[in-house]
């Protein structure tokens, strides 16, 4: 079963994406913001991270944890997915630039999301 | 005015008086109004002189030389004039006339009366006079006070080794002369301070303008700053409340979406119903608000291009997989055609939104029929029609669908209601590609929407179609120049002068546009304009040059600016002044450390130039 970390800072959006993760038949662990994603992703090496962007005033944002997490030569090669709010920013530019294999738009269109996930997996397990 | 007489003069006698003035002293006005005063003082002032020599002639019928003398050197100040006209030589006959003033006047005090001579009130004049000619210089002071002093002197001398004064008419005859000499001087002085008056008037009247304007573009600069920040303010809010009314509208979606995927194998239908329309409504809420922050932005012109290789089909084809479950529920048949390995140069999510709207367009107004996509594209545009066979739109009411909140008529924006802001805003983001939605359609015989953005299709051959944000796909193998210049004949003709030199020539015609080609894309030098609306060269410039990965790319300012040095300061490695010439890029391409290359009709286009 693959396992996904899902970094969210809003509860109800973190509960319900992961829930229907579930369904889809991942394995789930989440983070409320971007340095305990960190921890998260080097105890346990998720094989996919959906990334949100904006993760609360106070807290590491989802840009800077993804720099972070390819820098670290552990967690490099973990596939992030950005989650923005919104698709016609130039978010999408910059999440090229900091190393995400995938971008989408929150809210979620879950069949679309799964393909993405799919698609990072088997990038991953053919590399 | 204050003095109307004086408007009817200066509309009547200008024109005579500059007939006199040499162009070189109309050109700046505070010596062409000295000069209107010299000439009005030298045509006027000798009928006043010429009164008291006439009247001299009166006492003493039978004049000997001295009156002919000083009839003579009186009516001399007629021929000032002429000799301005003649020469141009303002400051020397100014000085020569204040010369023959105190002359005139020492020699008729002299000769008629001595210290007791009604002659004598002039003697104010010619301080007065000189300045208004001349103005009030320390070197203008110095002279004119030596001349006074001189001619003073002079006569001095004269009366010390003479026997006093002659008398050529008896001093109790003048007496009538005093009265004469004084109306005339009077008349005289009143006549130069008039003018000056006017003057003076005028002057602080065209301050008073010149105050009242600098206070209007003051007022004009802060309200445009505050409507700025207001801007600011507005475009901040906006993209804070989308984000705020995401977050609830995400768990409406999110949960409702469990529900109903829970609910599958529920034996009440109408549950499922009722919870599929919050669903939906939902989705349409979320999409509006999508809508109304880009139509925002893009008004506000904040949109900015992300340029990137697309391959079109799985691009579609994504597309229509959102849709699957829409086509299902409506019985749309779908069509696709669009070849298979079709890659093209555009922003893919811009690109992708506008598809995407026009397919939940044709859905919406379609059931039972058939929709078809079909994608084609030749060396410069890249077309895709969206066809369906539903209730059409007529076609006064089809252009208001492209104005945001125009809507149509009741019956077709219920129909329709659900288009929202959807087609304004993807007719806005491909206009900003460059391109436009057109739409053909026809009450009850459906409708066909095609978006046309300019490209470069990857493909064999090549254009050097003036293309905002398009890169040529030969750009991957040759060395490229990228050309920056908001007008569109500097790029096509620069273009060519590029293209002559070996290289692939990339266009952009705006700073954004080429900021988004140089993040793709690493030219081998920059052609930059300085004067381009929104961000300038110099901007542009610096912000390169602050960038690390565009630090060492050779720009060439290329700009009607003369400001050389301000280029160079700022980093650029040379400055075109515009017109370019060929020589003038070759030359300036060298000294950036670039060879210009042979490429194909290169030589025999510099052999042409």
């Amino acid at each position: 079963m693959a396992k996904i970390l899902l970094v969210e800072d809003n509860e109800e959006n973190r509960d319900m994406l992961g829930r229907r993760l579930s369904r889809a038949g991942f394995f789930v662990c989440y983070a409320c913001e971007g340095a305990t994603g960190i921890r998260i992703a080097l105890s346990e090496t998720p094989d996919v991270i959906l990334m949100d962007i904006a993760l609360g005033e106070n807290a590491m944002d989802g840009w800077e944890a993804t720099k972070q997490l390819k820098a670290n030569p552990k967690t490099a090669d973990i596939p992030i997915i950005a989650l923005t709010a919104h698709a016609l920013s130039t978010d999408r530019q910059k999440s090229i630039e900091v190393g995400c294999a995938e971008f989408d738009t929150k809210p979620v269109d879950l069949d679309r999301l799964l393909r993405k996930i799919n698609a990072c997996l088997a990038a991953r397990s053919a590399a | 005015m204050l003095l109307p007489s004086f408007d009817m003069l200066g509309t009547k006698l200008y024109p005579v008086l500059d007939w006199f003035i040499p162009q070189s002293i109309k050109a700046e006005m505070e010596s062409l109004r000295r000069a209107r005063m010299f000439l009005i003082s030298h045509l006027f002032g000798p009928f006043l002189g010429h009164t008291i020599s006439l009247y001299i002639l009166f006492i003493d019928p039978h004049p000997d030389w001295a009156w002919y003398t000083f009839f003579g050197i009186i009516t001399l100040f007629w021929a000032f004039p002429l000799a301005l006209k003649a020469t141009g030589w303002y400051v020397p006959l100014a000085l020569m006339s204040v010369q023959n003033l105190i002359f005139t006047i020492l020699w008729g005090c002299y000769h008629y009366g001595g210290t007791s001579s009604p002659l004598i009130p002039w003697v104010i004049t010619v301080p007065l006079l000189a300045f208004f000619y001349l103005g009030s210089g320390t070197a203008i002071r110095a002279y004119v006070l030596s001349i006074i002093v001189v001619n003073l002197a002079a006569f001095y001398a004269i009366y010390s080794l003479g026997n006093g004064f002659p008398q050529h008419v008896p001093l109790d005859q003048l007496s009538g002369l005093g009265l004469v000499s004084m109306v005339c001087a009077a008349v005289y002085v009143a006549m130069m301070a008039l003018y000056y008056a006017n003057i003076v008037d005028s002057q602080s009247e065209l301050e008073r303008e010149v105050k009242k304007r600098m206070e209007t573009a003051q007022r004009l600069r802060s309200a445009t700053e505050e409507a700025r920040h207001a801007n600011q303010a507005k475009s901040e809010f906006l993209a804070k409340m989308s984000h705020e009314l995401r977050t609830p509208l995400n768990a409406v979606i999110g949960y409702s979406a469990i529900l109903l995927d829970e609910m599958k194998n529920d034996a009440n239908a109408d549950r499922r119903k009722d919870l599929k329309k919050i669903h939906n409504a939902g989705k349409r809420l979320l999409k509006l608000i999508t809508d109304l922050l880009d139509l925002s932005k893009l008004e506000a012109g904040k949109m900015d291009l992300f340029v990137e290789r697309i391959e079109v089909r799985p691009l579609v084809e994504g597309v229509i997989d959102e849709f699957r479950e829409q086509l299902a529920e409506s019985g749309n048949h779908l069509m696709l055609e669009c070849s298979a390995n079709l890659t093209v140069e555009a922003d893919q999510i811009k690109l992708r939104r506008a598809i995407a709207d026009l397919l939940s367009n044709a859905i919406k107004a379609t059931t039972d029929g058939k929709i078809s996509i079909r994608v084609t594209a030749d060396l410069e545009w890249l077309c895709v029609t969206v066809t369906d066979n539903g209730d059409g739109i007529d076609a006064e009411t089809l252009p208001l669908l492209f104005e945001a909140f125009k809507g149509s008529d009741e019956e077709t924006s219920s129909k329709y209601a659900d288009i929202g802001l959807g087609l304004p805003v993807s007719q806005l983001l491909c206009r900003l590609m460059g391109g436009a939605i057109t739409a053909v359609s026809k009450r009850n015989q459906g409708s066909s929407f095609t978006i046309r953005v300019p490209v470069k299709v990857n493909a064999a051959g090549r254009t050097f179609g003036v293309m905002p944000g398009a890169i040529p796909s030969a750009a991957d193998a040759k060395p490229t120049i990228l050309i920056v210049d908001d007008d569109r004949c500097v790029l096509e003709v620069t273009q060519q002068f590029v293209a002559a030199e070996g290289f692939v020539p990339l266009v952009a015609a705006s700073v954004a546009e080429a900021l988004a080609i140089l993040a793709t894309h690493r030219p081998n030098l920059i052609l930059l304009d300085v004067l381009m609306p929104e961000r300038d060269g110099w901007e542009m410039l610096q912000s390169l040059k602050h960038d690390p990965r565009t630090a060492d790319c050779p720009v060439v300012m290329l700009t009607v600016n003369e400001d050389r040095e301000r280029s160079l300061a700022l980093g650029a490695a040379g400055h075109i002044v515009k017109p370019l010439t060929q020589r003038a890029l070759s030359q300036a391409m060298a000294a950036a450390g670039i060879q210009s290359l042979d490429g194909p009709g290169g030589a025999s286009r510099r052999e042409a130039a």
